[in-house]
């Protein structure tokens, strides 16, 4: 009967989905490259965290320093909540993704504590979608390291690009143009959470 | 074994696709998102329009209707993509050159939320559109970005002739253009084209 108990428990006790399969056998170098690029390869993550680079360079030229601790933060609580993530943790990157964007189309004087708080909820889901289903531990620091540095840079480019040609140039077709590219990530992201119910 | 010989040869002479394009991955699903819209005419006229009128109508239509058009499309998309039925789509996207061609054609200068209003209501059609084939498409995600870059851009080609209106010539030129799609648009409706 215990043994029986013990069979149902263990087969219902999810087993990790492992979406992004790191290769631990790789050199530190390799490790930390292969983690990187996770954001790169998944639509999901880009479209998690390029809004956010976009809305933050919309919303002011310093946006990304303002609230870049909120980022790591979220991205370090996503890592280490991967376990808990399940199939729907891209459907919630799109979603926040969508969000975000919006936020950037919209282009108002946005507070502080909503980027900051907007900033931690696109680290969280950005964490737990690109190390979905690998609990803390098991994997090397190096993947950490890896994918930290990759979503931070996901978020840092579109960032740069959009605050400093803001900088370089401040007509305000600038702007609206910005906001156009992030209306068009909104349209995306829109299209694309859509494919669940497909 | 002549027999065997013969069948062999055969075989290898018989001509396979090439395949060396297949279409499938990143690179087929966001070219053939970006030209579904392309290769439409029923399509092109109407974005081109949205971007015409907008010019039209100045700041902030300018940029405003660009920004309304690809956000309502995505939501016609997701109903398309859902499955939820939209009545007479492709009745809505000819009547959609028409419509919209006629106000570029009088140079309509509509109040801002009833230009929004009328693009948003057609934006639904053109979206159910692509978004019916966005889950067949290879790779529906590149498919989603190459459609709604290729609708964006359109609007740009449409903005960028709109900047004529400037000049009484050029406004001109900008009303033939209108004409031009309203006749294309109601040759689509009619079903001449």
């Amino acid at each position: 009967m215990r043994r029986a108990a013990a069979v149902a428990f263990a087969a219902a006790v999810p087993s990790p989905a492992a979406a992004h399969v790191f290769d631990p056998g790789a050199d530190p170098w390799g490790q930390i490259l292969s983690a990187a690029l996770v954001p790169a390869s998944d639509p999901a993550l880009l479209l998690a965290l390029l809004p956010l680079g976009v809305t933050l360079g919309i919303w002011r030229t310093d946006g990304l320093p303002r609230v870049w601790p909120a980022l790591a933060a979220g991205l370090a609580a996503g890592a280490a909540a991967a376990p808990l993530a399940g199939l729907s943790i891209a459907f919630a990157a799109i979603l926040t993704g969508l969000a975000t964007a919006l936020l950037g189309v919209a282009a108002l004087a946005w507070p502080v504590w909503l980027l900051a708080t907007v900033a931690a909820v696109t680290g969280l889901v950005a964490g737990m979608t690109a190390l979905e289903g690998h609990a803390p531990g098991t994997l090397p620091a190096t993947i950490y390291l890896g994918m930290l540095m990759g979503a931070l840079v996901t978020v840092a480019a579109p960032f740069v690009l959009v605050s400093a040609t803001r900088d370089l140039v401040s007509a305000p077709w600038l702007t609206i143009g910005w906001r156009v590219a992030a209306s068009w990530l909104a349209a995306i992201a829109l299209m694309l959470a859509a494919l669940r119910f497909a | 074994m002549t027999r065997l010989l013969l069948l062999a040869t055969l075989a290898l002479l018989a001509a396979t696709a090439a395949q060396a394009h297949t279409g499938e991955g990143i690179g087929g699903g966001f070219l053939s998102g970006f030209t579904h819209p392309l290769f439409g005419w029923d399509h092109v006229i109407a974005m081109v329009a949205v971007g015409l009128w907008g010019a039209f109508l100045g700041a902030p239509a300018i940029w405003l209707l660009p920004i309304v058009f690809p956000l309502v499309m995505a939501f016609g998309g997701a109903l398309g993509v859902a499955g939820v039925s939209v009545p007479m789509v492709e009745t809505g996207i000819a009547a959609s050159g028409l419509v919209l061609g006629l106000m570029v054609a009088f140079g309509v200068r509509a109040p801002l939320w009833i230009a929004a209003v009328l693009v948003g209501v057609f934006a639904v059609f053109h979206g159910h559109a692509h978004g019916t084939e966005l889950p067949t498409a290879a790779n529906p995600y590149a498919y989603a970005a190459g459609f709604v870059v290729a609708t964006g851009l359109l609007h740009l080609a449409g903005i960028a002739f709109g900047t004529l209106t400037q000049t009484q010539t050029g406004s001109w030129a900008v009303r033939a253009a209108g004409v031009v799609i309203a006749a294309l648009g109601a040759a689509f409706l009619t079903g001449v084209a």
